[in-house]
């Protein structure tokens, strides 16, 4: 999983747009490899739609279009020859809401696996405990995989989706606002769990909740609505040192709680 | 697909880098050519919709062979449009004394086409004669203004000889006029048979061969050796003569439409009349006063379920129900109305239409549900606020807001009910009836069981009679559909 | 909603000049126009119930009629040969002439029939029949030589209906499933044409499509789905026979088959199971989408492998209702599959279905007191039944696929 280079993902001057809306004007960031970088900011600010932009999730939005560069080992993902099911592959995405297929919780998993062209059984058996393992899900659900997926609770739908995501080797998980949908017994567990993912992933997570970007995250990326609703990249830094000493006030201001 | 690749082999678990990479180009592969499928099941809908179109139209508009029934050669030496009055005159009663109706056959057309006389008219003609009474040529023409030769002036107009008719067609009519009448009456071109016009177009040899064919064999059945089948000539079925003319079973040249036109209008009214009141009573019913209720629960799912029962089920429910059983009511019998001797057995206009009205009763409940439900509650909470009675609410303030909503889902239930022809099979219009309906206990028939009977013909002509009724069918409906979209379009315009 | 309902009786009638003398009056008033218009509202939405109560009790009791009554069946020689008049019988008469030596095998004081008029028989000498005539309100009639002599056989068992291939009704053949074979033959070869077609339509429009396309090819969709059944008929009958006579050669395929009906009528239920699934296929949430497409789906993996699993109840409910309207459907396989009531699954056979058979007997000169005639009524009750559990089958599936995402 560990790739060779510092940086896992770099934006340089990229540009959103949807049809003639800027959602997103002119943001350069360097992602760190096996590091969890959050995004934060107010509602409306772009962060979801920068974080859609890093798999080219955004391009199934009719009239969404990318200015700039996003680099993933050097190699532009808007570049021309670049196939976004490939680019999904190796950058995978948790949502919002837990999503399972209306499908058992192997199959759920299995689902990307197959996919690629695994068709062997007892791999896919081994693929789908490996990431349950790894989602810390298995020992709730070993006895039950023909279950479907939509019979679990919101936070074990959300694991199982993480370990269907775990389950294609993506390289970076993006997650965007994964938690908001859930108690806050389960946030901790997902939280937890991502803590223990980035010794093997790099994770880009979008959250509104600015303590859950202190627990887990290494760096923060604070992004705000600026000129014409664009939303702009104000701060990027280790996360200590955003919630400790910003270097802008606005951040200052947002994380204080004076707006936002 | 050009992205670097996974320096490390990461798992032992998914296929290497080198099949994923195949992987997936065959997976693209793959989608794009299912995208093809699919767009191609959309093309094919769309293409049938085109091919069944131009089947119609191509069997609406022809190329047809003639041959005439009476020589022209066996006539007169001369060509036909070069004879003078006298010569065509002479052809013209020289026909009528060979054929052995010929008598009463030119004092009809003298009566109807000369003399434009009703029915009731020539009806009185008869009641005098048989008085003893003689009605004189002077008479009857100098009534309506016709000219007679004058020696004919005292005579009985009905007992006069073919000659005397034929001296008294002449009179009417200029040469042309005539030579059309000969052409029409005596010559009586018939077709023979008809191509598409694609077919004319593509495939002349074929249509060479059946017309060399048929003129073989015409020469021995009319035993006429000199006997011609004409070359392809153009027509377009779609005449005037649909609109104005009642059907003829043995012509289809001359066969009209006007008879089933009439009785769809009639029956459509009707319907209209029946099933709308109630249709929308049963809406308000369902959404403003037992709204959720038990009744209204049971009803609703009654109406899903006839909304899903197949028409010819309404049909035989209506030939045991309307036709039979109701048979006084609709008859006209218990009123003392009907057609008298000329009895419909129940097979009325007024049968036809109250089935038809149960037919299409779910359809109108159902949209008009769907329009009361839009409008808006705070529209009900004003009115009950001032003191309106229920009825007043949705009489002053619902119903005006979801009529553009009821309309549109009347004129496509009408639009169903005009081209619906399995109900009307069985509570059993009559197909060859030629009377114009006068009222709900009329005999009747309408477009599309009329249509059905041209194909169901064995003589081919009539099919391309049945195309050109199927084109009128179509832009009615059409032109309904489009006033429904607008009629929508405009409601909609106005909600926002 | 009851308690609106009571609101709206008990509104008080506007106080509108305030006088002294004039009493606060609050009580709930009876308004005999407003009872009446409910009594006719109520009426018009229990005329639905009526009308399916009318369909239950006329098609069961005319059907119960069809198994009361009795067949009648040519009555044979000891050769097995079928008795028939050796002389002309006038209208007047009053005897009957048989061959020689078959005079006994006609049963004294029951009723024959020869065509369609029914007689009792009084005795018979030799091979002189006495009989009365006229009987059971059919008429009199001339009878030729040669006409068959009928005797009254069993009635039908509702189980030989039902599980009778032979559809005679001459010979007292009444088995359903010969109507019944040609019904389901053509269905499913509607439902080969439009299953496939539809769906792929119905993917296109909901996953591939722009909104424009879309609302530019469904209104096409709709005027397929408005055109009226008797013009599929002459599409089928004139256009589609022809080339299908071209291609598979006119000794195999007559004019009347089942192959074109069953394409044609395809073609005609096609927009329906189309717009139907791709109701199913919108109504699945965007987020599954997402979800595939963030695993790296293809955009045919994730509308084949996602998104139509999802949707499935939909489109299964799209299917059953398409077979429900293929099974009631008339006139294109009135006009184009022909009139021949023979048990067969070959589509390149002319048959003749349910909807088929019920037309013929309808447009033809049968009397209304024939088994024949009465026949209808029980093909009619076997088809209402057939469809009415489709749809409530379709129904209850989709509901399903709602349950699903409320």
């Amino acid at each position: 999983m560990t790739s060779n280079g510092k940086y896992a993902l770099e934006a340089r001057n990229l540009n959103i747009f949807y049809g003639n809306f800027r959602a997103v004007r002119n943001v350069s960031m360097q992602i760190e490899s096996n590091k969890i970088t959050a995004l934060i900011g107010p509602s409306g600010c772009g962060k979801s739609t920068l974080l859609r932009s890093f798999n080219r999730m955004n391009d199934l939005v009719l009239g969404s279009r990318a200015d700039g560069e996003v680099l993933y080992r050097g190699k532009n993902l808007y570049g021309k020859d670049v196939d976004p099911v490939e680019v999904r592959r190796r950058i995978g995405m948790v949502f919002q809401k837990p999503n399972p297929f209306p499908k058992s919780i192997f199959d759920n998993i299995a689902y990307g696996p197959r996919i690629l062209g695994q068709r062997n059984k007892k791999i896919l058996a081994e693929i789908v405990e490996k990431s349950l393992r790894q989602a810390a899900l298995w020992d709730d659900v070993k006895d039950n995989l023909k279950k479907s997926g939509l019979a679990l609770s919101g936070g074990q739908q959300q694991r199982l989706c993480i370990a269907r995501t775990l389950a294609v080797e993506p390289e970076i998980i993006l997650m965007d606002e994964p938690c908001s949908a859930l108690d806050p017994i389960a946030t901790l567990r997902i939280e937890e769990l991502m803590r223990e993912l980035k010794e093997n992933y790099t994770i880009i997570i979008v959250t509104h909740n600015m303590q859950q970007a202190a627990r887990v995250s290494d760096y923060t990326a604070f992004m705000l609505m600026g000129q014409e609703r664009a939303g702009e990249l104000i701060e990027f830094n280790q996360t200590d040192r955003i919630f400790t000493q910003p270097a802008d006030s606005r951040t200052e201001d947002y994380i204080t709680g004076r707006f936002g | 697909m050009s992205l670097p690749e996974n320096t490390t082999q990461t798992t032992q678990f998914l296929p290497n880098e080198q099949q994923m990479k195949k992987n997936i180009r065959r997976r693209n592969r793959q989608a794009k050519f299912w995208q093809y499928v699919f767009l191609f099941s959309i093309i094919l809908a769309m293409f049938s919709l085109l091919m069944l179109f131009f089947s119609i139209v191509r069997q609406a508009f022809t190329y047809v062979a003639i041959y005439d029934q009476v020589n022209p050669a066996t006539l007169s030496d001369k060509p036909l449009e070069d004879l003078s009055k006298e010569e065509l005159g002479n052809i013209i009663e020289t026909y009528y004394t060979g054929i052995r109706t010929g008598r009463n056959d030119l004092r009809t057309i003298v009566f109807q086409d000369v003399l434009g006389l009703s029915i009731n008219e020539q009806d009185s003609i008869a009641d005098r004669e048989r008085a003893k009474e003689t009605v004189t040529v002077r008479e009857i023409f100098e009534d309506k203004g016709k000219a007679y030769p004058s020696a004919l002036a005292e005579q009985s107009i009905i007992r006069l000889q073919v000659a005397d008719y034929a001296a008294i067609i002449e009179e009417n009519l200029d040469q042309s006029g005539l030579y059309d009448f000969v052409i029409e009456k005596v010559v009586q071109p018939l077709i023979v048979d008809s191509w598409p016009i694609d077919q004319y177009l593509l495939d002349r040899d074929t249509i060479d061969a059946e017309i060399a064919e048929a003129e073989a064999r015409l020469r021995v059945e009319k035993d006429d050796p000199t006997l011609e089948v004409s070359e392809p000539e153009f027509r377009s079925w779609i005449q005037w003569h649909l609109l104005t003319e009642t059907i003829d079973l043995s012509r289809p040249e001359d066969a009209g439409l006007r008879t089933a036109i009439i009785g769809s209008i009639w029956m459509i009214a009707l319907t209209i009349l029946i099933a709308l009141p109630l249709g929308v009573g049963a809406a308000i019913y369902l959404q403003e006063y037992s709204r959720g209720g038990p009744i209204a629960r049971v009803i609703q799912t009654n109406i899903d379920n006839l909304a899903g029962v197949p028409s010819i089920i309404y049909g035989i429910l209506g030939l045991a129900l309307f036709v039979r059983a109701l048979e006084k009511i609709t008859s006209g019998s218990a009123f003392g109305l009907g057609a008298g001797g000329d009895t419909a057995n129940g097979r009325t206009i007024l049968s036809a239409s109250l089935t038809m009205a149960l037919l299409i009763l779910p359809v109108i409940i159902i949209n008009a549900q769907e329009a009361i439900r839009a409008v808006p509650d705070s529209l009900r909470q004003a009115s009950y606020g001032l003191g309106a009675t229920k009825w007043q609410t949705v009489w002053n303030h619902v119903l005006p807001n979801a009529m553009p909503g009821i309309l549109t889902g009347t004129i496509l239930a009408i639009s169903r009910a005009f081209g619906e022809t399995a109900v009307l099979v069985v509570v059993g219009s009559i197909t060859r009836i030629t009377v114009d309906p006068s009222g709900p206990f009329s005999r009747f028939t309408v477009l599309p069981l009329q249509i059905f009977a041209l194909i169901t013909q064995p003589q081919a002509q009539f099919r391309n009679v049945a195309a050109a009724g199927i084109l009128l069918l179509l832009a009615i409906l059409l032109s309904l559909n489009a006033a429904a979209v607008i009629l929508r379009n405009r409601f909609s315009k106005r909600a926002v | 909603m009851a308690n609106q309902q009571a609101v709206a009786t008990e509104q008080p009638t506007p106080v509108v000049t305030r006088t002294a003398e004039e009493q606060l009056d609050l009580r709930k008033k009876t308004r005999l126009g407003e009872t009446v218009i409910q009594a006719f509202l109520f009426f018009s939405g229990a005329i639905s119930i009526l009308t399916s109560i009318a369909i239950v009790v006329v098609l069961g009791n005319e059907a119960l009629l069809f198994f009361r009554t009795p067949t009648w069946h040519e009555i044979r020689d000891d050769n097995e040969k079928i008795i028939a008049l050796a002389t002309e019988t006038s209208i007047e008469a009053t005897t009957l002439t048989l061959p020689t030596g078959t005079g006994a095998k006609v049963p004294v004081d029951a009723k024959i029939r020869l065509d369609n008029e029914v007689m009792r028989v009084i005795s018979v000498e030799g091979d002189i029949v006495t009989v009365e005539r006229g009987l059971e309100e059919t008429n009199r009639l001339l009878h030729p030589i040669g006409t068959h002599i009928q005797e009254e056989g069993d009635t039908i068992s509702p189980i030989e209906f039902l599980t009778g291939t032979k559809w005679q009704p001459h010979i007292g053949q009444f088995g359903v499933l010969a109507l019944v074979s040609a019904t389901l033959t053509i269905s499913l070869l509607a439902m080969a044409v439009a299953l496939p077609l539809g769906v792929g339509a119905a993917i296109y429009l909901s996953e591939y499509a722009s909104e424009s396309v879309r609302n530019r090819l469904k209104p096409i969709l709709e005027v397929l789905a408005g055109v009226p059944t008797v013009v599929y008929g002459y599409f089928a009958l004139t256009f589609i026979t022809p080339i299908l006579q071209g291609i598979i050669g006119k000794t195999n395929l007559g004019v009347y088959n089942m192959l074109s009906a069953g394409l044609v009528m395809g073609i005609m239920i096609l927009p329906t199971i189309a717009s139907m699934s791709e109701d199913a296929l919108r109504a699945v949430p965007r987020s599954l989408r997402e979800a595939a497409y963030g695993l790296g789906s293809t955009k045919l993996e994730t509308s084949t492998k996602v998104v139509l699993p999802a949707g499935i109840s939909g489109i299964v409910a799209a299917f059953i209702l398409g077979i429900s309207r293929a099974v009631g459907e008339t006139m294109i396989v009135a006009i184009a599959a022909g009139a021949r009531p023979y048990f067969t699954f070959n589509p390149l056979e002319a048959a003749e279905t349910m909807t088929g058979h019920i037309v013929r007997i309808s447009t033809g000169d049968l009397s209304r007191a024939t088994i024949d005639y009465n026949s209808l009524f029980a093909i009619g009750l076997t088809l209402f039944v057939v469809t009415l559990v489709l749809n409530i089958i379709s129904r209850q599936v989709a509901s399903w696929l709602r349950e699903e995402y409320d």
